[in-house]
């Protein structure tokens, strides 16, 4: 599964790009399942209207594009209501917001990796959370 | 144009596969990001404007 920071790269022109287009490659041609929170789209969304809002030469019309692919994506989401106890429960034992929570917790109930362009999640958590991955290390 | 409907050839049409609108798809991704490099360069990560937003909300 990927998180936000991750689905952001595949669309716009910043380090680690290329290793987000490779897994977003890879999983519109079914050679890999991506699955998220439904969080992710929020999250996405509210960074797209920052970076228009700040002045970070995307326009608005820009955003409103890269959202609109975004979201054709078939991403397998889950909502968040769903993995809201097990993320207090996760943010309470590692000492750790909900909102990064909410994505660990969803990478245990599939068993699967999360993989995050985040490298202060994957200081602060991997060492107990090994399933927790840096895009860096994602080679498809 | 129908969704998943390619285009009219001899009066028969042409389902577009699954593969070539994933294609489709990608190749407007690659080539939007590709344009707003040259409009403006490498952007700021995203991950360091979702991890202020995270923390902000604490």
């Amino acid at each position: 599964m990927l998180d936000a920071s991750v689905a952001l790269k595949g669309f716009l022109p910043e380090p680690l790009s290329s290793s987000a287009e490779r897994l977003l490659n890879g999983f519109l041609k079914s050679k890999l399942n991506l699955h998220a929170p439904d969080l992710l789209l929020l999250e996405t969304g509210n960074a797209l209207w920052k970076r228009s809002a700040l002045g970070h030469g995307l326009s608005s019309a820009d955003v409103q594009a890269i959202y609109r692919d975004l979201v054709t994506i078939p991403l397998n989401f889950y909502p968040s209501e769903q993995l809201a106890g097990a993320a207090l429960d996760l943010a309470i034992s590692q000492n750790h917001s909900v909102y990064d929570a909410v994505y660990c917790a969803l990478a245990v109930n599939l068993d699967c990796e999360l993989i995050t362009a985040d490298s202060a999640l994957v200081s602060k958590l991997a060492g107990n959370l090994p399933f927790i991955r840096h895009l860096s290390t994602f080679n498809a | 144009m129908r969704r998943g409907i390619k285009r009219v050839t001899n009066g028969k049409k042409l389902k577009v596969k699954p593969s070539d609108r994933s294609q489709v798809l990608l190749d407007r991704i690659r080539h939007r990001r590709e344009q707003i490099q040259d409009r403006v360069g490498v952007l700021e990560d995203s991950a360091r404007l979702i991890r202020q937003e995270r923390e902000s909300r604490f």
